[in-house]
């Protein structure tokens, strides 16, 4: 399921660097430009 | 990003960057080359999935403008040193997610030259002043 504009992005998990789980909620508050790459480098 | 990101900090937004790599490979990465910005693994790309990015093709690749984007980028002295065996082919992404956790502009890359532009990703990272009051921010 495509997320639409306007509507909730809903429950994302990321993990961090060392494997840590990261939720996308716990980064709200402010604007933030996800950025999703092709590659790292 | 490295050039707009101290603009985005500004005006009291932030950034998440995404990687389909391992966090292993990421955090390997970060150590060779640390960014000023966060970066998160979603190795099974749900999130990919999920905003719908795309993956291009040889064809894409062939595209004039395509090639002409990666030949400045190594004119400036950037070579691809992915790991074997990586995606080439998967495509990448923009998109702002306001206060509130919802989406507010999007921008899935049709190819792998195709991203918006600094002013673009700026422009839309501003908030409507009635939002800018929720936030707690000062337009």
């Amino acid at each position: 399921m495509t997320v639409a504009l306007g509507e909730p992005v809903g429950d994302v998990t990321f993990l961090k660097p060392d494997g840590t789980p990261i939720e996308l909620r716990s980064l709200l508050g402010k604007p933030l430009l996800l950025v999703f790459l092709r590659h790292l480098a | 990003m490295q050039k707009i990101y101290s603009d985005i900090k500004a005006m009291g937004a932030d950034v998440l960057v995404v990687s389909f790599a391992p966090p292993a490979l990421i955090a390997a990465f970060l150590a060779e080359s640390p960014q000023p910005f966060p970066v998160v693994a979603d190795p099974e790309r749900k999130t990919y999935q999920a905003f719908g990015i795309g993956s291009t093709n040889l064809r894409g690749f062939l595209r004039l403008g395509v090639i002409w984007h990666y030949l400045k980028l190594m004119f400036r002295g950037w070579f691809p040193k992915g790991p074997k065996g990586a995606d080439v082919w998967q495509l990448g992404g923009d998109f702002v997610i306001d206060p509130t956790g919802r989406l507010r502009y999007a921008h899935a890359s049709k190819d792998a030259a195709d991203r918006p532009g600094n002013e673009e990703l700026l422009s839309a990272l501003r908030l409507p002043p009635e939002q800018d009051a929720l936030s707690g921010k000062s337009a």
